[in-house]
């Protein structure tokens, strides 16, 4: 071999030696699997994800039910190249948990599984408001959603901020003109009162260790108040005004970030792939 | 080593051109259409019919990343014109239902009977080829109409392995199957999902408690039960008949036999009461 080949191996070697040495030794890597090392102990993941009810007033229309059936249709489609949010099966016959075994990035095999939750039981929020039947799924969602909160890794909501509300699971609460009456979810906050008691009944718990809520202006809604009742729980939340298709993207994004074991820095390349401006973000998990 | 510069210097408008992000003014408007105020939401559509006078560019971002919003604004914009190319694409490949949705939402008297018949082959043929919720929103279109789908359609529906698909139907045959028909669902209970079962009793209790309570009697099932908490089984009574209406001098005597009689009862029962 030539003394120049030799030297550009030399060379070579030692680069890729040293990107290796980075990759697996940098604090930010060793901080990065250790987050992920606590989140799955006992060898399986569980991940909630939870539609809230997606009114669109004043129309009538009420989309989380079609949202919930085009997730569940990722999770159980074939894994194409590089996809993690596939391959999954239904779990028991319950066409509410789908699970698969998936090997980490540690090299160590886990099951994963999720759970779906969708609120509306139709897509017109007036006939919906009406039905014995919505009263229940709605009930039955809440209940669904705050159980995870104790039991699940992951808790991930897709729905109305409500201007601070939220989380809602039930047809909203109409003024005279029949919008939305914000001005009871901002004064009531309904749905946040039920999260920070939860939360700080779970302040020592292990559970959740990551909340996400794919809603409206969510980080400046519900940020401050979330990690004051649980400071050591990871929480996504999205700065913007997101479009329904905006917040299916950017939480089946934090579910592949979560699944490909993806550091703070890429994690929120992902969430925020589709537009900077309608991303969501990461923060407190590592 | 000046092709790495040339590298570096592609790569880094690359990265521009994504993070400090080119978009389009109507999106904007676009995204104002929902969620914003009312006055906020007229000025966005008036700048959207401004900038889209016909719908062909509208149907152009179809194909790529502004889909959604293109679907909205045309929705919006009130463009029945443009069914005819949605439902073209339709059979491409609606993987969140946006399109079928879309359609939906620009029905007409003119084009319900077109939309229909499109929808009807699709749903005779392998629903396999069609995502979960294309399929719920063609038969939402079916139940919105109040058009009942023929039995073979809504039996392939209620047998399908998906819980959306099997809610859909229930909840078509709950606004559009006669309540006299009721009964034949109970057949297809066992094959359902819990959560089906449970919304199938619910409807039934509104139409016959007594089967419905059956249902909860037979049904253990915890999503189905929990349902059944807190209904009240209890046959409805009916009202009472109104009282025949008497001419006023018999009400008159009436009144006056009434207060002889307690007179008379009012005596005995002093002297009872003197006896003890």
């Amino acid at each position: 071999m030539s003394r120049r080949r030799r030297f550009w191996l030399i060379v070579v070697l030692i680069g890729a030696c040293g990107g290796v040495g980075y990759y697996f030794f940098n604090p930010q890597q060793l901080s990065c699997r250790k987050a992920y090392s606590a989140l799955t102990k006992d060898g399986a993941l569980s991940i909630a994800v939870a539609f809230g009810y997606k009114d669109s007033r004043p129309m009538r229309f009420v989309g989380d039910r079609y949202e919930r059936a085009q997730f569940v249709d990722l999770l159980l489609r074939r894994c194409g190249f590089g996809q993690v949010v596939c391959g999954f099966q239904m779990e028991n016959g319950n066409p509410e948990f789908y699970s698969k075994k998936m090997t980490w990035y540690d090299g160590e095999e886990r099951i994963v599984q999720v759970q779906v939750l969708a609120s509306s039981v139709g897509p017109d929020d007036e006939w919906n408001r009406k039905s014995k039947l919505q009263k229940w799924n709605s009930d039955r969602t809440f209940r669904l959603f705050r159980r995870a909160l104790v039991k699940s890794d992951l808790v991930f909501y897709d729905g109305h901020s409500r201007t601070g509300g939220g989380p809602d699971f039930s047809p909203p609460i109409l003024a005279s003109n029949g919008m939305v009456a914000y001005d009871h979810y901002q004064r009531e906050k309904p749905g946040v009162k039920f999260l920070l008691e939860d939360l700080e009944r779970a302040k020592g718990a292990r559970q959740p260790r990551l909340l996400g809520l794919f809603s409206c202006d969510s980080s400046q809604h519900f940020q401050k108040l979330l990690l004051k009742a649980k400071p050591r729980m990871g929480l996504i939340a999205s700065e913007g005004l997101l479009h329904q298709s905006d917040a299916m993207t950017n939480m089946v994004a934090a579910v592949t970030a979560v699944l490909k074991g993806e550091c703070q820095g890429r994690f929120n390349d992902l969430l925020r792939s589709k537009d900077p401006l309608v991303g969501s973000q990461i923060s407190g998990f590592f | 080593m000046r092709w790495l510069w040339i590298a570096v210097f592609l790569y880094g408008t690359a990265w521009a051109a994504n993070h400090l992000g080119s978009r389009p003014e109507w999106i904007i408007y676009a995204r104002q259409l929902i969620g914003e105020s009312e006055p906020k939401r007229k000025e966005a559509l008036s700048k959207l019919e401004a900038q889209f006078p016909d719908s062909e560019s509208l149907i152009r971002e179809l194909g790529g990343e502004h889909r959604p919003y293109a679907l909205d604004v045309l929705v919006a914009l009130n463009r029945p014109g443009s069914v005819d190319k949605l439902m073209s694409e339709l059979e491409n490949e609606d993987i969140d239902g946006a399109l079928t949705l879309a359609v939906n939402a620009l029905v007409t008297n003119q084009n319900y009977q077109t939309i229909s018949d499109h929808y009807l082959r699709l749903l005779q043929g392998s629903l396999a080829n069609l995502s979960t919720p294309t399929i719920m929103a063609m038969v939402d279109f079916f139940t919105h109409l109040k058009i009942l789908l023929p039995e073979v359609i809504y039996q392939a529906l209620l047998k399908h392995s998906r819980l959306e698909v099997q809610q859909a139907a229930a909840l078509h045959l709950d606004v559009n199957l006669p309540p006299e028909r009721w009964p034949e669902l109970q057949s297809f209970l066992p094959d359902l999902y819990p959560q089906v079962r449970a919304q199938i009793m619910l409807t039934l209790f509104e139409h016959d408690k007594n089967v419905a309570k059956i249902i909860c009697e037979k049904d253990q099932d915890p999503i189905v039960q929990s349902a059944c908490d807190n209904l009240n089984f209890a046959p409805t009574k009916p009202p009472s008949p109104p009282l025949p209406v008497q001419s006023k001098s018999k009400a008159k005597a009436k009144a006056k036999t009434k207060t002889k009689k307690a007179g008379v009862e009012k005596g005995k029962q002093k002297s009872k009461a003197g006896e003890k």
